[in-house]
């Protein structure tokens, strides 16, 4: 085995445990029997465990687990986000937004997306750890390019949610 | 990277698809 395979299967086996936690987390608290939108995250995060984990294996399918992993972060963020503004207590203190948000499972989804993008680099990045990063910060497969989608789709989600 | 080209086309409908499921997702899901 070499290196970076090591590397690549530890990373890996990094978003399964995260995927299969957050899975179990929204299971305990969002029963699929019980709502059927909790459908939603049940079957994204039944994806999350069953199919992206194993997608980054395989070369040719890394910049499609890449996109998927970090739309269905995007996806829970925005989600998340409305379910938590909707329910804000009426006195909003530091110590409400950190513990009686989602802001804590946001926190997961993030260090997701980052083992994702890990994975990413480790296959198309040079490995010669003095090398430059040598990127356009906007444009994909760059943060910017996420941060950029993250704030259109959350803007086109509200316009859904108050226009339509 | 890896070749990952979807081309103009591809690319202006994969974002038409993805806003309108976006909108209707922000219309139909209330918490």
């Amino acid at each position: 085995m070499t290196q970076k395979r090591n590397i690549r299967t530890t990373l890996v086996f990094g978003l399964f445990f995260i995927s299969l936690g957050g899975f179990l987390l929204h299971l305990r608290i969002h029963s699929p029997s019980a709502h059927p939108l909790n459908y939603i995250p049940f079957f994204i995060g039944l994806v999350n465990i069953v199919i992206i984990p194993w997608m980054f294996f395989f070369r040719p399918l890394i910049n499609w687990a890449y996109i998927l992993n970090g739309m269905s972060v995007i996806v829970g963020i925005i989600l998340m986000s409305d379910f938590s503004l909707g329910k804000l207590p009426p006195e909003l203190s530091l110590s409400a937004i950190f513990l009686n948000t989602t802001l804590a499972d946001i926190m997961v989804l993030a260090g997701k997306f980052t083992v994702g993008k890990a994975l990413f680099d480790l296959e198309f990045s040079q490995m010669d750890k003095d090398l430059p990063v040598r990127s356009k910060f906007l444009r994909y497969p760059n943060l910017g390019w996420w941060l950029v989608h993250l704030v259109a789709i959350a803007v086109v989600y509200a316009i859904g949610t108050e226009l339509l | 990277m890896g070749k990952f080209k979807i081309g103009t086309v591809g690319w202006v409908i994969l974002h038409l698809i993805a806003i309108g499921l976006v909108l209707l997702a922000g219309h139909y899901i209330k918490f």
